[in-house]
């Protein structure tokens, strides 16, 4: 083989790419040709400069911070809509429930006792003897029992939309 | 990115595209990490060094943010971000005229033990080589930076381009045949004219 057949397969040999047969060719044809030796250490030369390149490239966890910044997925603010989902609305039901329960409690227990067995009678005996006992623990008003009641829920709501919004987003 | 061996199809990348739709930030972060050293690699074959190569990088990965709902499968993933990148660089020659002085690049970490004599040589060598590279055809200068900037196997290059891997191969060799002979050309009118200078 003459220099200009070596040329083409020298940038393969600078980047270790040559097969074992055009290698040991190569190496012969180095060990007797200053020029190509020239050329080989020119494309030497450029295979490590282009790998010394990398280092101009940004690290990519930087970029990938400063796209989610840019899209504002990070702490984004969520609106009021984003609380009232599905689980705020169901907690809101909850609350009215409850309240409503709270205020017609005697029909309540008139309809469980009626309605149901020993079971539900004990059930609603208790739950109004509860009720009596959380009145007079919080002095006697059952507004201010109503107001922990709904602040109850409220927090338990409220942490559960949370929770949910969390578990989608991630 | 590194898809050889199980992955070369990238399921990865396609099991990041649907979770991140799905809304999960931590996905789309992995998938901006898995495609940036090609993106930017796409970026700067396409701009050189006189554009804000990361702002353009960083508008391409909004537009497949922007995009993920659109991704239907039917391009591989690596494909898809590719061909985004591609639009976005050439979109941004449009928008912007070029900088006059090449854009200046982070610092390249020098060995400690590097001379400072050294450290000035290398520096000369990746300057001359950035103004060659401006000199090549474009696909020419694409492909190197995919392979070189990108850390890309010929395959991988392969898959984002949609081309065989032996035109790959041969784009390659043959940018780099034309990329000495630049920087020969060069250095011969370099030392010409100082000749005609003195």
């Amino acid at each position: 083989m003459n220099c200009e057949k070596f040329e083409e397969l020298l940038p393969l040999y600078a980047e270790d790419a040559l097969p074992g047969e055009d290698l040991r060719a190569v190496e012969d044809h180095l060990a007797a040709c200053g020029a190509c030796r020239e050329s080989l250490a020119l494309y030497e030369e450029l295979e490590s400069s282009l790998v010394s390149r990398r280092a101009l490239r940004p690290p990519a966890a930087r970029t990938a911070s400063a796209v989610v910044e840019r899209l504002g997925l990070r702490g984004r603010r969520r609106s009021l809509h984003g609380w009232i989902g599905a689980p705020a609305l169901s907690g809101a039901g909850f609350v009215l429930a409850g309240v409503g329960m709270l205020l017609f409690r005697g029909a309540v227990a008139d309809f469980f006792a009626e309605a149901g067995g020993r079971f539900a009678v004990g059930y609603s005996h208790v739950a109004a003897e509860g009720t009596q006992g959380l009145v007079r623990a919080a002095g006697g008003s059952e507004w201010v029992l109503l107001c922990a009641y709904l602040g109850l829920f409220a927090l338990i709501m409220l942490t559960g939309s949370w929770m949910v919004l969390k578990f989608v987003r991630e | 990115m590194n898809m050889e061996g199980p992955d070369v199809r990238d399921e990865t990348g396609a099991r990041l595209i649907a979770e991140a739709r799905d809304g999960s930030e931590k996905a789309f972060r992995k998938l901006v990490e898995r495609y940036h050293p090609m993106t930017y690699a796409v970026v700067r074959g396409a701009l050189g060094d006189r554009w804000d190569v990361e702002d353009v990088v960083q508008e391409v990965f909004v537009k497949v943010f922007r995009g993920l709902s659109g991704f239907r499968g039917d391009a591989k993933p690596s494909t898809w971000v590719y061909t985004i990148a591609r639009n976005e660089a050439l979109n941004a020659a449009r928008r912007r005229p070029p900088a006059a002085e090449p854009l200046e690049d982070a610092a390249i970490e020098t060995p400690p033990e590097s001379r400072p004599d050294e450290q000035y040589r290398r520096k000369a060598v990746r300057e001359r080589l950035e103004s060659c590279l401006s000199e090549l055809d474009e696909s020419y200068r694409v492909a190197l930076e995919l392979r070189y900037m990108g850390e890309m196997s010929y395959e991988e290059i392969s898959e984002a381009m949609a081309v065989p891997v032996g035109t790959v191969k041969t784009i390659i060799h043959r940018a780099k045949i034309e990329l000495k002979r630049v920087m020969l050309r060069r250095e011969f009118v370099e030392t010409y004219g100082k000749h005609e200078r003195s």
